[in-house]
Order: structure tokens, then sequence, then C-alpha cells
């Protein structure tokens, strides 16, 4: 597998790019005879998913990728127990931090657990007025210092040290104007073509 | 037979199919080319004439005579003779002049059905899903069905390719390319097309593509048509809460009900016995034997899970703030924690409008507000009509076909009691 493309991909943010890489990788019979690919383009598939936070596609993938290929593999088994985490809800932290990745690895991991915090932070913001400790631990995979970092700096939430609870600062909803005017254009032009359907239908 | 022979039988056979005028008699001239095939001997004898002129063969300029080769190589498991013959299939199926496939599609199908029987046979099916994907969207249009499509879905569920599966199912079928299509294929097609909506978890669609599938008119019930069944009782509990029984939540037929139904009648009785939250536990241990069996398990345990969202969504209907305990008790919930996860994610994907008081220990339910229209949703408005236009143009095309059928006009006129005879119509017209 080519590493660089996998950097560069992975730099530009373009995972949907760096699944549709493996995958072509995978199914290709030079690169992968009788349909089995090398341990690490299952790897940085399976990675790559996760951070989607695609779950099925990655439980989908753990399922075709064969047991030989898991074995010589360790790191896979690694990967995918931060997806059976996720998958059954409980905190990723331990399966993030337990293994020694590859320099490659290691870099989308890196990727992964931001886009866990992301997801995260994003999720419970919208949920909650106030949100406990422990929940945010479970959901992040963060240490609790990391949590109240930044939870209190980039989220703006405050804290309460004695109820260990947050208070979340929630997202406001503005109009803005340009997807207001994008929205008007295409309601006008969607409307012109359900009259064009109903006319013909009609005819 | 030797090389040589073959290679001029081939020449002239390809000759003899561009000379033809339709489909039927390019049909014909292979078939009769096919039968000489037959016997125990002269299959013995090509065979060697075979591996000798497939290298030679031009997989982009003939695809007919390749075709023809191929189906008629035989070729043992795990040798390099089937690798050669998985890479020439498809190459074929990635590069073959697609007007000479047109012309005669039937070996190509016959092709597509022998590699997907080949693959899953000895578990590779992962080596045939490109190929068989190539030639189905260069054959037909994304909205008309081919057998094709049939093969395709099994060797993508099979290898677990959803993801890529799902782009092709995600299309409706307005048409059907009829050449190598049955009832059966068709039907196989529906079932195949559910489990990868249910793989990639669009509920929803997967219940109105089973609804499809066990609504297909049939003197008998098939089996496909049950064990979509099956699987549909699951589905109706997950996407609406209620078993397919109550007649509010689907729309499958009564008839069909009521003969299907006496096949699955545990599925049945296991689907409202999920919705009213009674024996579930009783019965998801009686009946694991038999999710496991029919691949249902999961389903089933989704089915369950689902139940606690329904249950949590009804709450709403009647309280605006709720505690976390009241919810738990409730909606028949383990713990707290369980009931904060599922109101977690039921915020997050629109599925429930409420903030969590996680200090307070409650719940504040709002009134769903009517959603801004958003670029996606507009976006998925124009893409909606265009398919609304697009089913009204094929269903013009088929009435436009039924009318002008001499067959459909004769019977007509025959069930009328008019009797006329054509030539006589004719004659009036003079």
């Amino acid at each position: 597998m080519d590493e660089e493309a996998v950097r560069t991909l992975l730099a530009e943010g373009n995972i949907d790019g760096l699944v549709q890489h493996c995958t072509d990788i995978e199914l290709d019979e030079k690169s992968s005879p009788k349909g089995v690919a090398p341990g690490n383009v299952y790897l940085v598939l399976l990675l790559a998913h996760l951070i989607q936070h695609d779950l099925s596609s990655a439980r989908f993938l753990w399922k075709r990728i064969p047991q030989s290929v898991k074995q010589e593999c360790p790191e896979l088994i690694a990967a995918w127990q931060i997806g059976q985490a996720l998958w059954k809800g409980i905190s990723p932290r331990d399966a993030l931090t337990a293994y020694s990745w590859n320099p490659l690895a290691t870099a989308l991991v890196a990727e992964l657990k931001e886009a866990i915090v992301t997801r995260a932070f994003k999720k419970m913001t919208k949920a909650y007025a106030t949100v406990d400790m422990d929940t945010v631990l479970r959901s992040t995979g963060m240490s609790e210092a990391e949590c109240i970092k930044h939870a209190t700096t980039v989220m703006q939430w405050e804290y309460d040290a004695q109820a260990r609870a947050f208070t979340v600062k929630r997202e406001e909803e503005g109009t803005d104007s340009k997807a207001t005017g994008a929205a008007t254009l295409l309601t006008d032009s969607g409307l012109a073509a359900l009259t064009e359907t109903v006319v013909a239908l009609e005819a | 037979m030797d090389a040589s022979e073959l290679r001029t039988d081939l020449e002239a056979l390809h000759a003899e199919a561009e000379a033809s005028t339709s489909i039927a008699a390019v049909t014909t001239v292979v078939n009769d080319y096919l039968n000489k095939f037959r016997s125990a001997s002269a299959k013995a004898a090509v065979q060697d004439a075979i591996a000798d002129v497939l290298p030679h063969m031009d997989a982009a300029a003939h695809p007919l005579p390749l075709a023809i080769l191929l189906l008629l190589q035989q070729t043992a498991e795990d040798t390099p003779q089937r690798d050669q013959w998985i890479a020439y299939v498809s190459a074929l199926f990635h590069n073959g002049d697609i007007t000479k496939i047109q012309q005669c599609p039937e070996p190509f199908m016959s092709l597509a059905q022998m590699l997907s029987r080949i693959l899953l046979k000895c578990n590779q099916a992962i080596r045939g899903v490109l190929a068989v994907k190539a030639l189905l969207q260069r054959l037909v249009a994304p909205t008309t069905y081919c057998a094709l499509h049939t093969e395709f879905a099994k060797l993508a569920v099979a290898a677990r390719l959803y993801r890529i599966a799902a782009d092709v199912v995600a299309h409706p079928i307005y048409d059907i390319y009829k050449h190598g299509a049955d009832t059966e294929r068709v039907m196989s097609y529906l079932y195949y097309k559910g489990l990868v909506q249910i793989g990639m978890k669009q509920h929803a669609a997967a219940l109105h593509t089973l609804t499809l599938l066990s609504n297909y008119p049939g003197e008998a019930v098939s089996a496909i048509a049950v064990e979509g069944y099956k699987k549909l009782a699951l589905l109706s509990v997950i996407v609406h809460g209620r078993a397919v029984k109550d007649k509010s939540s689907n729309s499958i037929g009564v008839s069909v009900l009521s003969r299907i139904n006496r096949l699955c009648s545990k599925y049945n009785a296991f689907a409202e016995a999920v919705v009213a939250n009674k024996n579930v536990d009783r019965l998801m241990q009686s009946y694991t034997d038999m999710f496991r069996e029919d691949n249902n398990m999961g389903l089933a345990k989704q089915c369950v899970e689902a139940a606690k969202r329904h249950r949590i969504q009804r709450l709403t209907k009647t309280f605006i703030t709720l505690s976390l305990d009241a919810i738990t008790q409730r909606a028949a919930l383990n713990d707290v924690r369980e009931a904060q996860a599922i109101l977690e994610d039921m915020i997050h994907s629109n599925q429930l409008c409420a903030t969590i008081d996680a200090r307070a220990g409650v719940v504040s339910f709002h009134d769903r507000q009517a959603p801004n229209m958003s670029e996606q949703s507009l976006q998925e408005l124009q893409s909606n009509f265009q398919k609304t236009a697009e089913l009204y143009q094929a269903a013009r095309r088929t009435n436009e076909a039924i009318e002008t059928s001499t067959t459909y006009i004769k019977q007509s006129i025959q069930a009328s009691g008019l009797s006329m005879d054509f030539d006589m119509a004719t004659d009036y017209d003079m």
C-alpha cells in the first residue's frame, strides 16, 4: 500500500477518499490475490470507517477479514477493540491507549481520537442542559483533566467541581441569510418541478 | 478438436451472430453451437483447444466468442487455471464491447451466474463483486432491473460489501430487462436488497423492500417470500413499534398475510410480545435456535432495543417533564444509565426533541418544531420529483406497450365476445 497516498488523504481530511483508496486495493486482484488484502490495508480501512463513525461498515469489514490475516496483524485486533467500545457505547479510552501503534496507524488513531471527541461533544451539546462527568468520560474517551480543559475552554461549558457536572453551553440557532437564499432558490425550482410532474401526470 | 478448428468455428459463429437481425436469431445460433459440445467426448476434446485459444482472444472486440469459451471451460478449484478463468471473466465484463453484448446478452447472464456459483462455493465472493457490477452498470440504466442485479447483490452480501451494494440497490426499479430475468431472480433480488438495507441500518427502506417481496404475485407462497416476511415481522416493530398484524402499520395484502402467517406464527408471536413487552425474555430464549438458524438473531435483538425507544417516544405525548427514574420505570428499562444513553442517541438522531438535565435527573420534552428546510432536504425533494417523473414515464411506456400488444388486443376482443378476425379488421380499413 502506498503510505504516502494515505498520509496525503489524511492530511487533506479526505476520509471518504481514504476509504475508497483502501477499498480499491482490497478489490483489486493484483494487490489482493484471491480477494485477500495485506493486513495494513485492512487496518487503515478499519480505522477510516471508525473515524467516519460508520460502525456497520467497520463491523462488516471485521467479519470479512480472513482469520489468518487477523492472526498475523495484532494491530487489527487492537483497532477492532476501539470499534467494539464504540459499538457498545463504553469508553474507548483503554482501547485507544492500550497499543503502541506503527507510525501510520498512530496518525490515524490521533485523527480517530479527535473525531470521537468532536462527535461526543456535539452529541452532548444537543442533548444536555447539564451533564455529569462520568457520561463525558464515557463518551469522549478522555482523561478527567483533559475533559475539564476541553469542555471549559473549547466548548465554554461551566464546570461545577463539587457536583462533578458541567452546564452545557447550547449552540445558538441563528438563521444564515446565505443558506436561506439558497433554500428559497431551491424551493422555487422544486415547486416548478413538482408542477411539471403534476401537469404531466394529469395530462 | 484442436485450437485452429475451434478458432475457425468461433470466427464463423461470430460472423453469423453479427449478421443476425434479432436477438432471438443470435441466441439460436449460439445455443445450436453450445449444443454441439454436450457429449462427453466432445467436451474432453474441446477443453485443450479452449486453453490454447483463450490467451489469443480479444475481450474488447469479440466478447461473444470469449463468453462462449468461458462457459465451456472447466477449471478445478484452487488452481492457476481457475484464477485465470476469473481474470478472463472480469476483463470481459469490464471491457467487452457493450453493443455486441447487448446483441446477445444471454451467454453473459449465464457467465455471471456461473461466476457467482463458483465464487460462493469456494467462499471468495469478493472476487466477483466489481466485475458483475461493471457489466450491470454498462448494460442497463440504474432504474432497470436485470438478472445481473441478483448475482451482484448475492455476491456483495456474501462478501459483506454492504456499502458498495447499498449504492446500487438504492435506485428504485421502474423497468425490467427481460433477458435472463424470471420471477425467482426478481424475488431473490428483493430479498438481498432487503438484507443490504438491514445491514446499512436503513430499516424503513428495508421494510418497504420486503413488503414488495411479500406482496409479489404468485399462486402459492414461495420460500423466498417466507424468509423475507420473517425479517419484515421484526422490522415492523423496529420501524413502527407495531406488529405486522396491526393493519394500520403495513401495506401487506390480506390474502398474503393469511397465507404467510401460518408459516411464520412464531415471528408474529415474538413481535407481538415485544410490542406488549410481555414474556419477551422467555420467548427470546425459546426462539434463540430458530433465530440463529434463520440468521435473524441480530434483528431480533434490535427489535427488543427499538421497542424501548418506541416506549420512550410514547411518553413524550403525555409528559412535558419526567425524571430519569420515571422514564426508566415506565419504559421498562434496565437502569437510569441505559435511559440516559438511549435518550442521548434519540435526541442526536432527531427521533426525539428533548433536553436532559443530568444533575437534576430530569428530562424536558419539547414540541417538535417544523424542521428548517435544509439544502440537503430540498435536494432530496428535488430528486424525489425526478424519480416520480421517471416512474410516470416508465408506467406510460408499459401502458403503451400493452395497448399496442397484438396478444392483448386479440384477448380483449375475444373476452368482449366480438371474435373479430384481424385480417378482416384490415379489410374494413381498405
